[in-house]
C-alpha cells in the first residue's frame, strides 16, 4: 500500500509541477497589459504664441502620432486644446491650456463669446475663463494641461508647447488615462 | 473488467496488463492537445487575422509581450511533438495489431489523427502571414489544385479566392482554432466509448489484469511521459530562442518577391524531394496525389485485408510496408536536406568557371549552383527578417502593414533598386549590391563607400583605377572623364620631392576628410577661416580641436585654394572649367540630383566638356525610389570601399 500511495502521490506531484510550469508564464502573458505604463507624451509644440488671442480663448487642434499596441499611426489629429492668454507682459508671456474634452462624458467643450464662458453642448456644463466649473453636470473643473511658452527662435517667434494628456471622464478626481 | 485508466481517457489503451509504456502515446497525445489549446488560447488574445495586422501581432507576441516567445515557442514545438507522438502511437498499434479490433477503428482513428496533426500545423503556419507561411501555403494549395476535377474548386474554397489573402487568413484561422480541434475532440470522444470493450477483446492479451497494480502504474507512466514531453518542448523553445533567434518569424509576406527560398516543414520535406522527380502536369498529379493517395489508402485498408487474408501474413506485410515507407520517407528527407546544403566554395568556383567558358553543365554542377543560390537567398531572407523585426521595434508598424516598413527602408530597398537599375554599369564592391555578379561588364565606378573618406582618398590616389574613372568610356570608345586623372598626374609630378610630396599626400587625406564632413554638414565650413592651416604647427596652436577637426579644416583650406578652381562651390569657382558642384557632396540631396539628372548644370553639364555618360533617371525612377538609393548610398559611405555591403 505504501508504495502505491507514494507512486500515486508522485504522479499527482508531477502533474502539479507541470501545471505550475505552465500557469506561471501563462499568467505573466495574460497580465502583460497591466505592466505597461502608457507612453506619456513629452511637450508638443502646437502653435506660435501670436495664434493665441488675448480677448478670448483659442482652440488649437493637436497633431501627434498615435500607438495602438504594434501599430504606429502617422501624425494626425489626436486632440484639441483651449489656450487662454494671461497678462500682457511681452517679456514673460503666460498661457494656460485646458483639455477640450469635457470631464462629464467626453464631448468637446465650446466657448460662448457672448457670455464669455466655456460650455459643453452635450449636457450644458459651463466653465469660466479659468476653467472652474459653474452650472451643469460636470463632476470637476476643466482639466488643465501643463504648458509653456518657448524663448524666441531664430525668427523671433515664440511657441506654445503643451503636454497633452487625457483624463478619465465622469469622476470628480482628475486621473490621467494615458 | 471494464474501466480504462483515467489518464488514457478516450484513446484505446491496450491490454491492461501490458507494460507501462503501452498507454503513454495515447495519453501524451491528449496532453499535447491540451497544451496546444492552452497556449493557443493565450495567443488568441493577441493574434489578429488580417494581412495588415497578422505579422504585426505575431511580432508583438514574439518580441514585446511578457513570455510571449515562450508561449509561442511551446505552441510551435508542441505541434511538432504531436506529429511524432501520433506516429509513435501508430507504430505501437501496428505492432499490437489493434486494427483487428472493432473493424479497425483504433487504427483508422490513429491515421486520422496523423492527418489532423499535420493539418493543424499547416493551417497554423500561414497565420503569421510571413514569407515562409505565405509561400508554403501558396505551393501547397497549388499542389492541391492539381487534383483532377475537384482540385481547382477545392483550392479556391480554401483560399477564399484565387490567391492567398485576407479571406485565406480568416478561413485558415477558423480551421485551425475551431474546426480541426473540434474534429480531433470528436474522434477522441468516439474512442472513449470503446475503450473499455477493447481491453477485453484484445487477442494478444491473456489473463485478467491485476487491479491492485493497474491504476497507479497507469497514472505514473503517463505523468512521467507528460513531464518528459513538456521538458522536450521547453528545451526546444529555449534553444530556438537562444540560437535561432528570429528564425521563428520571417519577413512579412511579400507576394511580389520572386526569389524566396520556400521549403516545407520537416514532416513534408520528403514530399518536396519526391516531387523533384515528377515534372510536367500529368507526372505532377501522379507524384503529388496519386501515389501518396494510394499509399495512404493501403494503410487505411489494413483492417480489411486482415479479414480477407491470413492474419499472420497481413501483419508481416503491414509491418514490412510500414518499415519500408518509413525508410523511404527518412531517406527522402535526408536527401532534401543534403541537396540544400551550401556546397564547398571549390565546387562552386569550378562550376562557375565552366559556365563562364560557355560549356554546358551536367546535372550535378547545375545542382551545385542552385544550392549555392539557395544558400544566398536564405541568407538574404534571414537578413530581411531581422531588418523587419528591427524596424518594427524602432518605429512601430504603420497602419498599411509591415511590408511598407521594408518598402520605406533605404537599407532594404536601396540595394534592390541598385541591382535593378544601376548595376548594369556600376558595381557595389564588385557585385550588384545583392551579391550577384551581373552578366554585363562594368562600365562605370564602384560605389561602395561612395563619398566616404576612403573612397575619395582612393580616387585622389589613382583616379584611373577601375573603381573610379577607369572603366568609363565615351561613345567612341575613348576614356571619359579624364581631366581629373590628368590633374592628379600633373600635380603628383609637380610635387615629386620628398617634403612636398608628403605634404601633398596629407593634403589629399585632409580634403577627403573635409568632403566626408561636407556630406554630413553641407556648407558648414564655408566661412571658416583659412589662416593658420597651411602650417601644421601653427594649426596646432589654434583653439583646442580634435586632430580630425584640424584635418578637416586643412582639407577645406586645400579645397578652397586648389580644387575650387575647377569644382564649383555654391556656384562659384575661380577657373574656367566647370567641374561638378561640391556643396553638399555625398549628401542625400546631392546624390539624388546626380541620379535624376547627371547632366544637370550642377553635375556633369550637358553643355560641358565632360558630359555625363550616365542616363537621366528623372523619368525612369520615381522620386521615392531615387531617394531610397540616395539614402542607402549615403548611409553606407562610412564603411568604405571593400567593406560595405
Amino acid at each position: 500500500m505504501k508504495r502505491r500511495t507514494f507512486l500515486g502521490a508522485l504522479a499527482r506531484g508531477i502533474q502539479g509541477i507541470i501545471g505550475c510550469v505552465l500557469a506561471l508564464p501563462g499568467l505573466g502573458f495574460l497580465l502583460d497589459p497591466l505592466r505597461r505604463s502608457g507612453r506619456g507624451r513629452g511637450f508638443i509644440r502646437i502653435a506660435t504664441l501670436d495664434t493665441a488671442a488675448f480677448d478670448r480663448p483659442t482652440r488649437i487642434v493637436i497633431s501627434g502620432d498615435r500607438w495602438d499596441a504594434y501599430t504606429h499611426y502617422p501624425p494626425g489629429p489626436i486632440g484639441q486644446v483651449w489656450v487662454v492668454r494671461e497678462g500682457r507682459e511681452e517679456a514673460q508671456p503666460k498661457v494656460r491650456c485646458y483639455q477640450a474634452v469635457c470631464p462629464h462624458l467626453g464631448c468637446i467643450i465650446d466657448y460662448a463669446t457672448t457670455r464669455a464662458k466655456f460650455y459643453c453642448p452635450c449636457h450644458a456644463s459651463e466653465f469660466d475663463i479659468s476653467g472652474r466649473r459653474g452650472i451643469g453636470p460636470s463632476p470637476r473643473d476643466m482639466d488643465e494641461l501643463q504648458c509653456r511658452v518657448t524663448e524666441p527662435d531664430q525668427h523671433g517667434r515664440r511657441w506654445i508647447e503643451v503636454r497633452y494628456r487625457e483624463f478619465q471622464t465622469g469622476v470628480p478626481a482628475k486621473r490621467t488615462t494615458t | 473488467m471494464s474501466n480504462s485508466p483515467p489518464s488514457d481517457a478516450g484513446l484505446p489503451e491496450l491490454a491492461t496488463r501490458q507494460p507501462l509504456h503501452r498507454s503513454i502515446p495515447g495519453s501524451t497525445i491528449l496532453f499535447l492537445f491540451g497544451l496546444e489549446a492552452f497556449t493557443g488560447l493565450l495567443l488568441m488574445t493577441v493574434y489578429s487575422p488580417s494581412t495588415t495586422t497578422a505579422w504585426s501581432s505575431v511580432w508583438y507576441v514574439q518580441t514585446q509581450m511578457t513570455y510571449g516567445w515562450l508561449i509561442r515557442g511551446m505552441h510551435k514545438f508542441s505541434s511538432d511533438a504531436m506529429v511524432l507522438v501520433v506516429l509513435l502511437y501508430l507504430v505501437q498499434h501496428l505492432r499490437a495489431r489493434t486494427y483487428r479490433l472493432e473493424g479497425g477503428r483504433a487504427w483508422r482513428t490513429g491515421l486520422c489523427l496523423l492527418g489532423l496533426a499535420m493539418a493543424l500545423a499547416l493551417t497554423g503556419y500561414l497565420l503569421p502571414w510571413d514569407q515562409k507561411g505565405y509561400w508554403g501555403t501558396k505551393v501547397r494549395t497549388n499542389i492541391l489544385g492539381l487534383a483532377p476535377v475537384i482540385g481547382p474548386s477545392l483550392r479556391a474554397l480554401l483560399l477564399g479566392g484565387s490567391e492567398p489573402g485576407n479571406l485565406t487568413l480568416t478561413r485558415f484561422y477558423t480551421l485551425h482554432v475551431i474546426v480541426l480541434p473540434g474534429i480531433f475532440l470528436l474522434l477522441v470522444r468516439a474512442r472513449r466509448l470503446r475503450a473499455g470493450d477493447e481491453a477485453v477483446s484484445d487477442p494478444s492479451d491473456s489473463g485478467q489484469p491485476s487491479r491492485a497494480h493497474r491504476p497507479v502504474r497507469d497514472r505514473l507512466g503517463p505523468s512521467l511521459a507528460w513531464a518528459f514531453t513538456l521538458i522536450a518542448v521547453l528545451t526546444a523553445t529555449l534553444a530556438a530562442h537562444d540560437w535561432l533567434g528570429n528564425e521563428l518569424l520571417h519577413a512579412p509576406a511579400d507576394p511580389t518577391s520572386s526569389n524566396y527560398p520556400a521549403r516545407p516543414e520537416w514532416f513534408n520535406l520528403f514530399l518536396f524531394q519526391w516531387l523533384k522527380s515528377f515534372s510536367g502536369p500529368t507526372m505532377e498529379i501522379i507524384g503529388a496525389i496519386v501515389v501518396p493517395g494510394a499509399v495512404v489508402t493501403v494503410f487505411f485498408l489494413f483492417p480489411y485485408f486482415d479479414r480477407l487474408l491470413p492474419s499472420r501474413i497481413v501483419h508481416r506485410v503491414a509491418l514490412g510496408l510500414a518499415a519500408t515507407t518509413f525508410m523511404v520517407i527518412a531517406w527522402l528527407t535526408y536527401a532534401a536536406v543534403r541537396d540544400d546544403r551550401n556546397p564547398a566554395d571549390a565546387l562552386v568556383d569550378a562550376a562557375r568557371q565552366k559556365e563562364r567558358q560557355g560549356l554546358t553543365l551536367d546535372d550535378a554542377e547545375q545542382a551545385i549552383l542552385r544550392a549555392r543560390e539557395l544558400y544566398r537567398h536564405r541568407a538574404g531572407a534571414r537578413n530581411l527578417a531581422e531588418r523587419a523585426i528591427e524596424l518594427a521595434a524602432a518605429k512601430g508598424i504603420p497602419p498599411e502593414g509591415p511590408r511598407s516598413l521594408l518598402l520605406q527602408d533605404p537599407i532594404t530597398r536601396g540595394p534592390e533598386l541598385f541591382a535593378s537599375h544601376c548595376a548594369s554599369c556600376h558595381r557595389f564592391n564588385g557585385h550588384n549590391a545583392l551579391g550577384e555578379i551581373p552578366a554585363e561588364p562594368a562600365a562605370s565606378s564602384d560605389l561602395a563607400g561612395f563619398a566616404g573618406r576612403s573612397w575619395i582618398r582612393g580616387l585622389l590616389t589613382d583616379p584611373t583605377a577601375d573603381r573610379y574613372f577607369g572603366r568609363m568610356k565615351k561613345p567612341d570608345g575613348s576614356p571619359a572623364h579624364t581631366r581629373m586623372s590628368k590633374w592628379i598626374a600633373e600635380t603628383l609630378a609637380e610635387y615629386a620631392d620628398a617634403k612636398h610630396r608628403r605634404e601633398l599626400l596629407i593634403d589629399f587625406d585632409a580634403v577627403a576628410a573635409y568632403l566626408e564632413d561636407e556630406s554630413l554638414h553641407p556648407g558648414r565650413l564655408k566661412e571658416a577661416s583659412t589662416t593658420g592651416t597651411d602650417d601644421p604647427d601653427r594649426a596646432a596652436a589654434a583653439p583646442p580641436m580634435t586632430d580630425d577637426d584640424l584635418l578637416i579644416l586643412r582639407g577645406r583650406s586645400f579645397f578652397e585654394r586648389v580644387c575650387n578652381e575647377c569644382h564649383r562651390y555654391d556656384g562659384e569657382h575661380s577657373g574656367t572649367f566647370k567641374a561638378p558642384e561640391m556643396l553638399g557632396y555625398g549628401s542625400v540631396e546631392w546624390i539624388e540630383l546626380m541620379i535624376a539628372e547627371p547632366d544637370h548644370e550642377l553635375r556633369y553639364r550637358s553643355k560641358g566638356r565632360e558630359r555625363a555618360q550616365m542616363p537621366r533617371f528623372k523619368d525612369r525612377l520615381s522620386e521615392h525610389d531615387r531617394r531610397m538609393i540616395a539614402e542607402w548610398l549615403h548611409a553606407v559611405r562610412r564603411t568604405g570601399p571593400g567593406s560595405a555591403g
